[in-house]
């Protein structure tokens, strides 16, 4: 993904609460649906306001202690994923 | 039997998916509704009462809304409620009898996003031609047709249900070819004529007995191999067939099915995911099972209800309740594979849900048709 693309929800997307499988973002203009664990949640929660892919790393680095070695490229891939499916959108 | 450690499915956070009778109205009087009793005794909600119960469906994340009735297109307002359907975040499909839609339905469904969250729209067809069809949804066949002729045309999602009764299994095979062949349908999906609602006062002209269904179910057998992937059935004759196949594979085999947990009441999932609102706003667990209300959507949390109403929760604890348990059924020699059928048809003839579908039973399908397996059954051709 590009470093400088701004990342916003699709406003028309829902989050729902699974009890046992985390969450899911249901996109209704195509019918996809995306289980989210708790790292693109967090992601996912950041995007309903525009953030940069630096942003988000800067707010996981506030958030948490340990950090994993391929954070970035673990956001990378989950706005990949959120992005396909049209959950997000970024410019 | 110690049922310690049987435990009950835990159902989703909320229901992925709702049915909606919008209306208890309809212009047709189909000979094997199962509806019928209530169109009459319940009021429909207004406008403004729908529209604040399907925000609280989009609120509590419900993903799919099914508008039924009675008839949803005899309601004037059925495009203002699927436009807040839209606004709530949700998807939608629409059953219906098909008579009418017309070139005003197309162009309102091209407005918005009405087409864009539309999963399909499902009309009722019955048979090759007028003379067939009318007999169980009278003089409509016509109008049905060309609503349905009309959505092909405009590349809707349109699906057919047909549903076999003794009106029309003489027609099985020129019904098929005619949605398949003539209108060009992807796929159909056929159920059978119960003996609830209309239907029961009606059972002698519809509900098919154990040597129809068996007949009924080699035919389109038959047809499923002559258009593959095109014909599928979750009840009547086909789906009775394919369930009586497993249990004899597993009986035989030990493959056992993971449709359902044999030796069990549990051939129902849909209360783990799934609930029914009638016109009135009554919630219900399945609008097979409307006299089991849960609560109303009209001074009743929904979530709070799907968590903690008892009717909900017996219909889901029937797949604890091993078949041995149930006197009627416990000497008989497919008890560990049966599964008790659907809980509302048995609700609507037996009155309670802790009871098997008589309907559906297995010694009794083997005994009407004087056989030992349904693989021994074979088409009359095949002799």
């Amino acid at each position: 993904m590009c470093k400088d693309n701004t990342y916003l929800r699709n406003p028309d997307v829902a989050l729902r609460e699974e009890d046992e499988s985390g969450s899911l973002l249901f996109n209704p203009d195509t019918g996809e649906v995306l289980v989210i664990n708790d790292t693109a949640r967090f992601i996912w929660e950041l995007c309903s306001e525009g953030v940069t892919m630096d942003d988000i790393v800067h707010a996981f680095a506030e958030s948490y202690d340990d950090l994993p070695e391929n954070l970035i490229e673990d956001v990378d891939s989950y706005l990949l994923v959120m992005t396909k499916g049209g959950f997000i959108g970024s410019k | 039997m110690d049922r310690s450690n049987l435990s009950v499915p835990k159902h989703s956070s909320a229901p992925s998916s709702v049915d909606i009778s919008i209306t208890g109205k309809c212009n047709l009087k189909c000979r094997y509704c199962f509806y019928s009793d209530e169109m009459a005794a319940l009021n429909d909600l207004s406008t403004d009462q729908w529209k604040s119960n399907i925000k609280k469906l989009g609120d509590a994340r419900i993903m799919r809304i099914t508008l039924t009735g009675g008839e949803p297109f005899t309601r004037p307002d059925i495009f203002e409620l699927i436009d807040t359907i839209i606004e709530n975040k949700m998807r939608y499909s629409v059953l219906t009898n098909g008579t009418l839609i017309n070139e005003k339905t197309i162009e309102a469904f091209k407005v918005g996003k009405r087409r864009l969250r539309l999963d399909s729209v499902q009309i009722s067809i019955d048979g090759s031609c007028a003379k067939v069809h009318n007999k169980s949804r009278p003089e409509s066949f016509d109008r049905a047709v060309a609503g349905l002729r009309l959505l092909k045309k405009e590349g809707f999602p349109v699906t057919v249900r047909a549903t076999i009764s003794k009106h029309n299994i003489h027609d099985l095979e020129a019904m098929t070819a005619f949605l398949l062949e003539d209108i060009g349908l992807p796929s159909m999906t056929n159920n059978e004529a119960s003996p609830i609602g209309t239907g029961c006062t009606y059972k002698e002209e519809v509900a098919l007995d154990h040597k129809e269904i068996l007949a009924t179910g080699l035919r389109l057998e038959k047809l499923q191999q002559k258009y593959p992937g095109r014909i599928t059935a979750q009840a009547g004759p086909l789906a009775k067939l394919r369930m009586y196949k497993e249990m004899e594979d597993a009986r035989k085999n030990g493959e056992t099915t993971n449709r359902w947990k044999m030796g069990y009441l549990s051939s129902c999932g849909g209360v783990f995911n799934k609930l029914g609102i009638l016109h009135d706003g009554s919630i219900v667990p399945c609008s097979m099972l409307h006299d089991l209300t849960m609560g109303n959507m009209l001074s009743d949390d929904l979530l709070e209800r799907w968590e903690n109403s008892e009717v909900i929760q017996e219909v889901r604890d029937r797949c604890v309740v091993p078949m041995s348990e149930i006197p009627e059924c416990s000497n008989c020699e497919w008890v560990e594979f049966c599964n008790g059928g659907c809980p509302g048809i048995v609700q609507q003839i037996q009155k309670t849900i802790m009871a098997p579908s008589w309907r559906g039973c297995y010694r009794n399908f083997l005994k009407a048709n004087n056989i030992e397996s349904v693989y021994d059954a074979s088409s009359p051709e095949e002799g």
